[in-house]
């Protein structure tokens, strides 16, 4: 007699790999938008923003920093779980970059639109990796998204000169590209390696 | 975000604290304290942070440095402007941690975000920056000009001040009230027919002129126009459909007067709709001979509803059509549309043996010359309603007027056994005279004869 599980799980499995390709030719198309957005932003903001060797300090965002030089030694569930924390966190920084280069940059409507599909962009990607994380059995865990990006958002807002909110959001255009790109080198994992 | 404030630290006592000034320094930290290379762990904050300055100006800077390792100086800071050093020589040391700057005779801001100024370590790293805005306030905005394309909408344009750039972010504002009452509003959809243009899509008053103006605001200031005083309708750059027009003339009644055998009076009633929309009209009025597709148009009627026309042909029967034209009041010149003809009325003017029949005869009490005989007659004695309309290239009238009179007052002598003179005695003589005309042209055969003692040549 056939196990209805056992049907069920194969019957899954190539959905579930159908997904994981899909999240990861996402993560590979957002890693090229990140690109631009990023050299959009540096055009925006004016020399040294994008001139070579320019590199102000780096801002300490609670709640939120780029990958650690230990993440790739990270199981492959928990750097996606890092990869989704940090994606659910980005988009409340985008739209406080964007607030900023309203007001910095008001004749840039292209900066703030670009900004704003990050937004929806990174969002899209968490929630698909966290779909993913899902279907094969991995919960989050630790501070949700939401706590992230508030806590970060609080640094954000309170960026109290010009010149600093331009540093804050060339950090924040660098984490987007940071992270999407760290999530699409996991998944590419995950599309070669296999779903066992 | 707050744009031109200072930091606590500033010197500068041109703008007031700063309310979130407590989170600020952390920040600050934040931002710039992560060491690189081998440097030690030092931060600073540059003063003036953010100023707005005009072109031509001076600024004086300082970077004043906070070290948390012992012995951190001013000294080997630099200073950076837009990416480029600054020379050595604009900038000293104020003392072992500040280093101050003093830039002449500004241009304006390379970009709209603020030319930023970077105060950098020995080694290059950056410590601080603030981004200095210089511009020019903004010029009076001039030369507004707006349009309606169905007279519910507005859609203006403008010329910004006449320098042009300011260098800075300058805010264009279309402003608009009702000229008597009303409150400001304030334009929403911009740059809808180029970069200084706004369109009203809604809610606008007709028959009621508008005051518009806009208003220009940067960091440096701001500047109005002139205001710009229009009537929607005086600003439709096409007539709305349906055009403006009413139904033709009702109740079109055509009459003799009475014995004139030359002329018929018309009359009619203003269209009901004028009264609704306040409108003024006028009047045209065309006749033509029974068997004749030939109109004789008689213009400029005004805006009477009666006329009389004259130098028509005895015993002849004429169709008679009334249209008219609405025209705004409270100034608008526009007109309308001419209305459709109204039906053809048809009256036939008397014959003149009946007139001569119904003539009193001219047996009476001896006759004598009142004075008011003597005064100018005329063919256009105005009668109830309205003057009398002349055709335009209809018969010619009927003479000088005092040639008549002569020949009138001559008969009489020769007759004199009349009494109360009167125009209307007036009025018969000329009708017999007609008759007399006409049956000499028939004896001479001018006019084919048809009805008796009717001419029946060309239509009228």
């Amino acid at each position: 007699m056939e196990d209805p599980q056992a049907d069920s799980s194969i019957s899954f499995l190539p959905h579930l790999e159908a997904k994981i390709r899909q999240t990861h030719n996402l993560a590979r198309l957002l890693t090229k938008y990140a690109e631009q957005l990023l050299e959009e932003y540096v055009q925006q903001q004016g020399d040294p923003f994008g001139m070579p060797g320019f590199s102000p300090p780096r801002l300490s965002l609670a709640g939120l920093s780029g990958p650690s030089p230990s993440h790739a030694g990270l199981p492959l569930s928990e750097r996606l779980r890092l990869d989704a924390a940090a994606l659910g966190a980005l988009p409340a920084l985008l739209d406080a970059v964007r607030r900023h280069q309203a007001e910095l940059n008001p004749r840039s409507p292209r900066l703030q639109r670009s900004l704003e599909e990050a937004a929806r962009q990174a969002r899209a990607l968490g929630a698909a990796v966290e779909t993913v994380l899902a279907a094969l059995g991995s919960a989050a865990r630790g501070p949700g998204p939401e706590h992230s990006a508030t806590t970060a958002l609080s640094t954000a807002n309170s960026a109290a000169s010009i010149f600093s909110a331009k540093v804050l959001g060339l950090q924040v255009c660098g984490l987007y590209g940071e992270w999407v790109n760290r999530t699409e080198g996991d998944l590419s994992q995950l599309v070669h390696g296999g779903v066992a | 975000m707050p744009a031109g404030r200072p930091g606590p630290a500033a010197q500068s006592a041109r703008r007031p604290p700063r309310p979130l000034s407590s989170l600020w320094s952390p920040l600050l930290l934040c931002v710039l304290g992560v060491p690189r290379g081998g440097s030690g762990t030092h931060t600073a904050v540059i003063s003036p942070q953010d100023p707005t300055l005009l072109i031509g100006s001076s600024l004086q800077a300082t970077c004043s440095i906070h070290g948390d390792t012992p012995g951190a100086t001013a000294e080997g800071l630099y200073w950076t402007l837009n990416g480029r050093r600054l020379p050595s020589e604009l900038s000293h040391l104020l003392n072992t941690s500040t280093l101050a700057l003093a830039l002449a005779n500004l241009n304006g801001s390379r970009q709209q975000s603020g030319d930023n100024l970077v105060c950098h370590a020995r080694d290059g790293s950056i410590l601080a920056g603030s981004c200095l805005y210089v511009g020019l306030p903004p010029e009076k905005p001039f030369n507004i000009s707006c349009w309606s394309r169905n007279m519910k909408d507005l859609t203006c344009r403008w010329t910004p001040g006449a320098h042009g750039d300011t260098f800075l972010h300058t805010n264009y504002s279309l402003k608009y009230k009702l000229r008597w009452y009303g409150q400001d509003n304030t334009c929403e959809d911009y740059h809808t027919v180029g970069p200084h243009s706004c369109h009203i899509p809604k809610d606008l008053a007709l028959f009621t002129p508008y005051e518009i103006w806009v208003e220009a605001t940067n960091r440096l200031g701001s500047a109005r126009s002139d205001v710009l005083t229009l009537d929607v309708l005086d600003v439709v750059t096409r007539p709305a459909p349906p055009p403006v027009t009413t139904d033709p003339p009702p109740d079109v009644h055509v009459s003799r007067v009475g014995g004139l055998e030359d002329q018929l009076s018309v009359r009619w009633v203003s269209p009901p709709a004028l009264k609704d929309f306040l409108f003024q009209a006028k009047y045209q009025i065309r006749y033509r001979v029974e068997d004749s597709v030939d109109w004789k148009v008689v213009d400029d009627v005004s805006n009477q509803t009666s006329c009389r026309l004259a130098g028509l042909k005895p015993g002849t029967v004429y169709f008679v059509q009334v249209r008219c034209n609405p025209f705004g009041i409270y100034g608008s010149k526009k007109a309308g549309i001419w209305s459709e003809w109204s039906h053809p009325t048809a009256a036939s003017t008397p014959r003149s043996d009946l007139v001569w029949e119904a003539a009193v005869p001219p047996a009476c009490a001896p006759c004598r010359l009142h004075s008011d005989t003597t005064a100018p007659l005329s063919l256009e004695r105005p009668g109830p309603g309205g003057g009398v309309c002349e055709p335009r290239g209809g018969e010619p009238s009927s003479g000088p007027v005092r040639r008549e009179l002569k020949q009138f007052l001559g008969w009489l002598k020769k007759h004199a056994y009349c009494s109360n003179l009167s125009f209307r005695l007036y009025d018969q003589w000329r009708a017999w005279m007609q008759k007399s005309h006409k049956t000499r042209n028939q004896d001479e055969g001018i006019l084919p004869s048809g009805r008796r003692g009717t001419a029946r040549g060309p239509a009228g």
